[in-house]
C-alpha cells in the first residue's frame, strides 16, 4: 500500500521538491547578496539604526533589496496554501473522479488503511520540504531584518519558520478531506485555499497579539521626543497617552494646537505608553501558531478518517 | 447441496431519493457462468457494489461465499471488475500489477503475467496508451491474479468494440474453463451473455423478475403464436406472462410445468432473449399503467 500511495504522489511530490528548492535557493542568494552589502557598507550585523549603525546607509540598504525581498515574501505567503491544496485536494478526489477508488477499494486493503497511508505518504515528504523551507527562510532573513521588519511583525512572522509548514499542513488536511466530501478535485483545491485565507487573516489581527501578555514600555514626552521609538524590532500592537496621574488621555490634536510638546502639554499627557512584543517573543509566536494550526488540521485530518467510511461508488 | 457464490436476501438499498434495489433474493450457485441483465437503472451495479463492501445495504443482507462484506476490500474468493474498467492513467501494465499485488494478500504474480503474455500486451506500455480491449484484458489479468473463486465483471463489454468484444470474451471463458469459477456478468445486452451464461438473474426496478438456471427457465416457458384471437383466449392452467397482439398475429409467453396442448396455437420454447423481452414488456407495460 505504501508503494502504491507513493506511486500514485510521486509526480506532485516531485513538483514540490522542485518548487521549493527553487525558492529556497532565492532565499540563499537573498541572504548572501544582503551580507555582502552590509558588509561593504559598514552595516555588518545591524537590525536597527543606532550606534555603529548608520540610519542613511540602513535606509539606503533597505530601498536596494526591497525588488529582490518583496517577490520572495509574497511566494512564501502562497507558497504553503498552494502546496497544501495542490497535494491534499487531488489525494483522494481524482480517485473518485476517475473512479480508481474502485479498484483500490475492492482488493484486500481495509479503506482505513488505505486512507491512512494516502494520507501519510501525501503529507509527510511535502511537509519535512516545508519545514526545511521555513528554516532556511528564516536563517536567510535573520540579517536582513531591517528590510523585512521585525520578523515577528507581518509579513515577517507568516513567511518563515515553522509556520510554513503548519499553514502547509492544515491547507493539506483540508484539501484532502474536502476531496472525499465533495469527490472533486478543483472544489476541494479551492475550498483549501479559501479556508487558509479565512483562518489567517483572523489569527493574525486578533489571536497572535494574545499569544502572551503584551509588554508595556512607558516614555516620557521629553524623552520621546529625543529618542528613537522604544524596541524598534519588536511589534507594537496598541499604544495611548496617559496623564501625571498615570491615566490614559485621549488627545485632541489640531492644527491649531501648536508644537506637538506645547500641544501635549496643554492636554495634560505627560508620557507615552505602547504595548507590544519584543522580537525575542518570535520563536515563542512560531510554537504557539504552529500548534494552533496542526491541532486544527488533526481534527480535520480526524474527520476524513470518519469520512472515507462513507465513500461509495 | 452445491456451495452457494452468492445471496441475497430481502436486500434492499436506498439512495438518497429513492431505492436502487427492494426486496430483492437470489441465490448464485458455485460454478454458474451468470448472467445479470436488466435495462439501465435497475440496479446492477449496486448489487455489484453491495457484494464488494462499496455499499452498505440498506436492508437485509448480501452473502458471498457466506461472509459479509464490509469496510476490509472485497470478501475472500471475490474480484470484481467495476464499470469502465478503473486503473491508474500513468502507470505502466507492469506497475498496474504491482498495485494488485501490494493491494492483495494473496496473489499469483506469474499467473497474471501470463495472462498480459497471451494478450501480447508489454509490460512497460502506459495503461493511458492502451486501446479499449487491452485496458479490458489488464483490468481482468489484475482480477484475476487474485486468484477469485467469484468473478463479477459489471459491464465489461460496453465499450469495447465487436472484435475486442469477442477477444475478452474468448480469454475471459478460457479462464473459467480452467478454474472452474463462478461468474457474474452484468450486461444490458442479452445478446452478449446468450451463447456463456447458464444462470439468469433478470432484475427490473430494483426488483429480482426471474432468477434460475438458464435451461430450466426456458423449459418452463412456452411463446405461442397464433391469429390474433376474437375473444378472450382460454388458456387453461397455463399462467401468461405476456401477450402482445399486432393487426392480424399474437404472440403469448406462458409460465408453465405442464405440456401446452392448445390447438389454436404454435408452441414453442423461447429462446433468452425473446424470454427476457417479454420480461421487460411486461414491466415496461405495468410502469406506463401505474403511471396513468
Amino acid at each position: 500500500m505504501i508503494w502504491l500511495a507513493w506511486r500514485q504522489q510521486r509526480p506532485i511530490v516531485m513538483t514540490t521538491f522542485g518548487t521549493v528548492a527553487v525558492v529556497m535557493a532565492g532565499m540563499l542568494i537573498l541572504r548572501l547578496t544582503g551580507v555582502a552589502y552590509m558588509d561593504e557598507h559598514g552595516i555588518t550585523g545591524c537590525t536597527v539604526p543606532g550606534p555603529g549603525c548608520d540610519g542613511t546607509a540602513m535606509n539606503m540598504f533597505a530601498e536596494a533589496f526591497r525588488g529582490l525581498w518583496l517577490p520572495l515574501i509574497l511566494i512564501m505567503f502562497a507558497l504553503p496554501p498552494l502546496v497544501g491544496a495542490f497535494t491534499g485536494g487531488p489525494l483522494f478526489a481524482r480517485e473518485i473522479e476517475r473512479g480508481t477508488h474502485v479498484f483500490a477499494l475492492t482488493q484486500s486493503v481495509g479503506r482505513t488503511r488505505w486512507w491512512a497511508a494516502k494520507t501519510v505518504v501525501g503529507l509527510v515528504p511535502v511537509l519535512a520540504a516545508m519545514v526545511l523551507l521555513g528554516l532556511v527562510a528564516s536563517w536567510s532573513l535573520a540579517p536582513l531584518a531591517y528590510v523585512t521588519t521585525s520578523p515577528i511583525r507581518t509579513p515577517g512572522f507568516e513567511t518563515q519558520g515553522l509556520v510554513v509548514a503548519a499553514y502547509t499542513l492544515l491547507a493539506f488536511a483540508i484539501g484532502s478531506v474536502a476531496g472525499i466530501l465533495l469527490r472533486n478535485t478543483l472544489g476541494a483545491m479551492v475550498l483549501a485555499i479559501a479556508f487558509y485565507i479565512a483562518l489567517l487573516v483572523p489569527v493574525g489581527s486578533f489571536l497572535r497579539p494574545a499569544y502572551a501578555e503584551p509588554v508595556k514600555v512607558t516614555v516620557s514626552v521629553a524623552d520621546m521626543l529625543e529618542q528613537e521609538a522604544p524596541d524598534a524590532d519588536g511589534w507594537q500592537v496598541a499604544y495611548g497617552y496617559l496623564d501625571a496621574a498615570g491615566n490614559e488621555v485621549d488627545p485632541a490634536i489640531t492644527p491649531d494646537c501648536g508644537p506637538p510638546d506645547k500641544c501635549m502639554a496643554d492636554q495634560g499627557i505627560v508620557a507615552l505608553y505602547t504595548l507590544g512584543h519584543p522580537a525575542t517573543r518570535f520563536w515563542r509566536f512560531q510554537l504557539t501558531e504552529s500548534a494552533l494550526f496542526a491541532g486544527i488540521a488533526v481534527l480535520v485530518i480526524a474527520a476524513g478518517s470518519a469520512a472515507v467510511r462513507r465513500v461509495r461508488t | 447441496m452445491s456451495t452457494i457464490a452468492l445471496e441475497a436476501r430481502a436486500l434492499g438499498k436506498k439512495y438518497r431519493r429513492a431505492w436502487g434495489l427492494r426486496d430483492c433474493t437470489f441465490q448464485l450457485p458455485e460454478g454458474r457462468i451468470a448472467a445479470l441483465v436488466g435495462p439501465n437503472g435497475a440496479g446492477k451495479s449496486t448489487i455489484m457494489g453491495l457484494a464488494t463492501g462499496l455499499l452498505r445495504p440498506t436492508e437485509e443482507s448480501i452473502e458471498v461465499f457466506g461472509q459479509r462484506p464490509g469496510d476490509q476490500g472485497s470478501p475472500d474468493g471475490l474480484a470484481f471488475l467495476g464499470q469502465d474498467k478503473p486503473l491508474y492513467k500513468g502507470f505502466t501494465v507492469a506497475e498496474m500489477l504491482r498495485a494488485g499485488r501490494e493491494l492483495n494478500a494473496s496473489w499469483e504474480q506469474e499467473y497474471a503475467e501470463s495472462l498480459l503474455a497471451d494478450a501480447r500486451i508489454d509490460p512497460a506500455a502506459k495503461i493511458g496508451a492502451l486501446s479499449g480491449g487491452q485496458r479490458t484484458r489488464v483490468a481482468l489479468a489484475v482480477a484475476l491474479g487474485r486468484r477469485p473463486r467469484l468473478l463479477m465483471l459489471d459491464e465489461p463489454l460496453a465499450d469495447l468494440d465487436p472484435l475486442a468484444r469477442e477477444d475478452v470474451m474468448r480469454s475471459l471463458m478460457a479462464e473459467v474453463a480452467e478454474t472452474g469459477m463462478t461468474v457474474l456478468l452484468s450486461s444490458h445486452v442479452i445478446a452478449d451473455l446468450e451463447e456463456v451464461c447458464d444462470h439468469l438473474v433478470l432484475l427490473i426496478g430494483g426488483k429480482v423478475a426471474l432468477t434460475g438456471d438458464i435451461d430450466d427457465l426456458l423449459a418452463e416457458h412456452r411463446l405461442l403464436i397464433g391469429a390474433r384471437p376474437e375473444s378472450e383466449p382460454d388458456f387453461g392452467p397455463h399462467t401468461v406472462i405476456q401477450r402482445r397482439d399486432t393487426q392480424r398475429q399474437a404472440t403469448v409467453l406462458l409460465r408453465t410445468t405442464a405440456p401446452v396442448n392448445l390447438p389454436d396455437w404454435d408452441s414453442d420454447e423461447p429462446n433468452l432473449e425473446e424470454l427476457v423481452l417479454s420480461y421487460l414488456r411486461v414491466a415496461g407495460a405495468q410502469e406506463t399503467g401505474d403511471s396513468k
